[in-house]
Parts: C-alpha cells; structure tokens; sequence
C-alpha cells in the first residue's frame, strides 16, 4: 500500500497540456511544394501510394495539386524527387473546417522549366 | 504451407482441384488448426472442404451472397455484394438455466469491432460464441495488380500496433522472391526497430491488463512508459508506429550516433521504471489474486490450434519465430525465451514482463553492434508468379506473408496470416469455465487485435 502511493507521488503528474511546441525533427508532417524548383518529371505523382499528387501539364505551365486528404505522410515524394521541390516539414496542424482547404494547387511556368533543361 | 521448427523449414503442399467442382477433402477434424483456413477459402475463393466440421461462414458474414467469392480473378474489385437474408447462426441452448448474454460489436471502450455471445450458467460461462470479421477491408483483393513499392504501404496499414512486423514481412517476401540480401547494417536495424516495437506494445499491454481488474496506478503506469517509448519512436523515425521505416531491400530510417545514445538513455530511464511497476504488480495480492488460475490455456489445446506468441509460450508450447526461422539480425544476438507452464493470464503477463528484459538487452547488444555502411539495395525485376514468404515474430506472435509476384513488379496474389488469426479460436477454450467479469481480464491477457483478421 505505501510503496504504491509511494509511486504515485514520485511520478507526480506528467500529463502535458501541449504535448510539444513543435514536432521532432524527423517527423513526417505536412507536405510543401516548392514551385521554382519543379521540373515536371512527375516521379512525386508516379510513386506516391495514395494517389495524393497529380500534376497537370498544360501549354505554359504545370499544376500540381496535392491533397492532405489523401496523403499518408510516407515520405516516398521527398525522396524520389531530385530537386527537392516537394519536402515534407514537422507541421502537424492540419486539421480545418473546410475539406476543399485540404487539397493545394500550385503552378510552375513552362519558362522555369526549361531553365532546368528538362522538357514539358 | 506447414512450418517444422525442428528442421527449420518449410513443406508446401500442393493439390490440384477439379475447376468444375472444387471440393476437396477436410482436414480439420485431423489438425483443428486448420478450422479457419479451410473455412476461410471457402468463403473467399469458394473451395469446398468436404466433411468440415463446422460449415458457418467465418469471414464473410451470413449475409453475403454463398456463390460470390471475392477472392476469384473473376470478381471485380468494384462489384457490389447484394445483401441475403442471413444464414448466422450461434449456439443453440436448450436449456432454461443457460442465460445468452450478447456483447458487441460495439464495445465501450475504443477497441475494435467484435461480437461475443456468452452462454452463461449463473456468473460462470458454459460456451461462448465469438464472431469477428466485421469490418474485413479486402486488403489482399487491394493488392492484386498493385506495384509492390505500393503494396508495402498497404501492408503496414494491415494493423496498427503491429505495422512494422507487417511491413517487414512483406518486405521479407518481396525480397526472396527476388533473391535480395540487404545489407547487414540494415538487418540490425531492422531487428532494433522490431524489438522497440515488441517494448512498447508490451510494456502498454502490461499496463491494459490491469485494467482488467481496475488497478488503476499500473494502468497510468503502463500508459505512461509506452508514451515514453513511442515519442522516442517518433524522435528517432518520424513516426509513433513506425510506420514508413521499412524499404523493399532495407530500410529508410537510419539511426545516427546522438539518436543512438537517445535510444540508450531512454530505454534506460523506461527500464528502471519498469521494474518498480513491476514489482508493485507482482506483489500485489490482490492483483496476484485475479490473475492466478484465470483464464487457463491447456497446452494441448495450444498444440492443437497452434497457438503462437505469447499466448503460445505462457502454455508451455516453446515457440518464437526469432529463435526457430531465425530473420533479420536474430541469429547474431543472444536472447532468451521464456515459457511458463500454468498458462493464465498471469503466466501470460509474466511472460510479456520477461520479454521486456529481453528486448532490453537485444537492443543493448545490437547497439554495440551496429555495422556502418548501406542500408539499402535495390530491388531487381522480379520473376512473375514467383511466389515466397516472408516472416516476422510480431508483439503477438508470429506473422506471415504469402506473396505471388504478377506481371511487371505488381502482387499477383497475397495471403497475410497475423498472429491473431492463430490465437483467436483458443480464446473461446480459455474462457470456458470462467466468470462472466473475468472475460476482459483474459481477453486483455491475449490482447488479440481485431484488424489484423479483418485485413
């Protein structure tokens, strides 16, 4: 009996109102896409498991959309990519109360996709 | 597929079924263990076991059409199933004395959904019926034509507190059939991961099954060390579940040398802790008093079912996947297993208490041991309709992953066979006998998950 309020008492409370400031460094939050960096090879939207990037290609410019609705926050996309356009950060917050906020559009001009040399 | 740990190896059987009438002869009443499978494939791909025991549909519920077989080629993976009058049935009592208490599949708490109808004779239970598979996703169906690269990440999302033993079975799999070795550095990984896996699900499961008789100060005990355990997860692979740590051909998390003295710090802040939880419990007269002789296994019930896991080696039936098909690092780490014989919960609660200090010290050495250099290959072409198999002692048991390789890197065909699926028809036998308020003590002493059936 003494030796479990013994226990209790060493413990103390360890519940934490905010579980932290910021999430880990390693951890695999949110998604970011860097538009000057995209050169349209669409190995992001190829591997992705969820399906969660599309990338649209029309005469001048390349959307890509990225839905956190969808994302499972795997990683696969900041690790295929070769420019790093598409990282993932330590952001958690996501949630909203819209659902159409979930899904990001970006567009990269056709003119910075060929300084990279790549081809549309 | 038959494993014989005293030889260290496998024996397929083979059979060839007559496509106009695919019947073939049960075994079940010869191997009981093969109940389910049998029942199963004749839901799924509606073979027909002949003289089964037990004809009720197991995973399909009664009320899906009988001649649809969604595991068949021919079945679409966006057809809807009609639902039919059902054709569930349970245990019939004739007598007025028994008293049906149904439970579920909705529960109080948030576990996951499971029916169970208890046939009771006063407090004490005479039989009880439990019916799973309510929420079976077709994950296996999913994975056909899927890339394997994509098929791994469906393979974790099998379970949740199991999501790495899944991904690196299936990852196993994948890699035989393509005659993959991954570097050594990350076997050792693997093998780290697995064993932070196998502490956090132990230390949290001591602490639940506390809460099978309502002591409190090692349920916040429990929960409080998984915690710590699990947000060291997250610090050293960005995930609480590691999940998204394993590659097809190694691994995607590395442990760099200042998150190796994390892991050491920590584990030893956990260790300590544990230990004076520990002996609170086990001296504890009251908790001894509700552990002892409750829900007892017998070990000839456990041979017959093949029982596996914890469950398995609180019965006396020495198994561990680690020791007998050695994986990953296993076989350059010395580790004990322990087996008690008494098999009740708290012979199960024992032998989760002494698994941690096992992991404990496999994580010690495998620190020490760690090897610089890559840790990850890559992944060849692979031979269509190769199949292979990849295993893994999960916090539950053994788990194992059937892969059939198809057409350009996808999965042809998969099977995923989890511990649960093993230990579930022993927990009826368990029960048997016992009081209706001991049903959750012995049901957390299992701590079988619902998901890894309903995959």
């Amino acid at each position: 009996m003494f030796d479990l309020i013994r226990k209790i008492w060493r413990t103390k409370t360890v519940t934490k109102t905010e579980l932290f400031t910021e999430a880990p460094e390693r951890f695999r939050g949110k998604p970011v896409f860097t538009s000057s960096k995209c050169t349209g090879c669409e190995a992001c939207a190829t591997s992705c498991p969820a399906g969660a990037i599309t990338l649209q290609q029309n005469d001048d410019a390349i959307t890509l959309s990225l839905s956190y609705a969808h994302c499972i926050f795997c990683g696969i996309c900041a690790e295929v990519c070769e420019t790093n356009a598409i990282q993932l950060t330590n952001e958690y917050r996501l949630a909203t109360k819209n659902k159409n906020e979930l899904t990001v559009s970006q567009q990269a001009t056709l003119a910075k996709l060929l300084t990279t040399g790549k081809e549309v | 597929m038959f494993s014989f740990d005293r030889f260290r190896h496998f024996l397929t059987v083979k059979t060839l079924i007559n496509p106009l009438d695919p019947t073939f002869p049960s075994v079940a009443v010869q191997l009981p263990a093969a109940n389910w499978y049998e029942r199963e494939v004749k839901d799924l791909l509606g073979l027909r076991p002949q003289g089964h025991p037990d004809p009720r549909p197991l995973v399909l519920h009664g009320d899906w059409p009988e001649d649809l077989h969604p595991l068949r080629k021919d079945f679409p993976l966006d057809q809807h199933a009609p639902r039919v009058q059902s054709r569930e049935a349970f245990m019939r009592y004739d007598s007025e004395d028994v008293t049906e208490i149904p439970v579920g599949p909705i529960h109080a708490g948030i576990i996951e959904p499971g029916h169970f109808r208890f046939g009771a004779v006063g407090d004490t239970i005479l039989h009880l019926d439990a019916r799973l598979f309510f929420t079976h996703r077709g994950l296996e169906k999913a994975s056909e034509g899927m890339p394997v690269q994509k098929a791994l990440f469906l393979a974790e999302r099998i379970c949740g507190v199991c999501a790495l033993s899944h991904s690196i079975a299936f990852a196993q799999a994948i890699e035989r059939a393509g005659n993959v070795t991954i570097p050594p550095r990350a076997d050792y990984l693997r093998t780290l991961f697995l064993e932070l896996e196998r502490l956090y699900n132990h230390i949290g499961d001591v602490g639940n099954i506390c809460a099978g008789f309502g002591f409190a100060v090692g349920i916040s005990q429990g929960a409080r060390l998984k915690e710590e355990l699990q947000q060291l997860n997250e610090r050293i692979t960005g995930h609480r579940y590691l999940r998204g740590v394993v590659s097809l051909g190694g691994m995607r998390a590395d442990v760099t040398e200042q998150e190796r003295e994390d892991i050491y710090q920590t584990l030893q802040y956990v260790k300590k802790e544990f230990k004076e939880l520990v002996d609170l419990l086990l001296t504890h007269d009251i908790a001894i008093n509700r552990m002892a002789t409750t829900g007892i296994l017998r070990l000839e019930h456990a041979n017959d079912l093949e029982v596996v896991g914890v469950a398995a080696r609180a019965s006396g039936r020495s198994v561990d996947i680690r020791r007998d098909q050695p994986y990953a690092a296993y076989d350059r780490v010395h580790f004990h297993v322990p087996v008690y014989k008494e098999g009740d919960v708290l012979a199960r609660i024992r032998v989760r208490i002494d698994e941690v200090f096992e992991s404990f010290s496999i994580i010690k050495q495998l620190l020490q041991q760690l090897l610089d250099g890559d840790i990850r290959t890559n992944i060849p072409n692979l031979t269509p309709y190769r199949s292979a198999m990849g295993w893994c002692e999960s916090p539950r048991g053994e788990t194992v992953h059937w892969v059939m390789i198809g057409p350009n890197q996808t999965v042809y065909r998969y099977r995923v066979r989890s511990a649960t699926y093993s230990n579930w028809p022993a927990v009826p036998l368990a029960v048997k006998g016992n009081i209706v308020p001991d049903f959750p003590l012995i049901n957390k002493s299992f701590e079988l998950c619902y998901a890894c059936c309903d995959r």
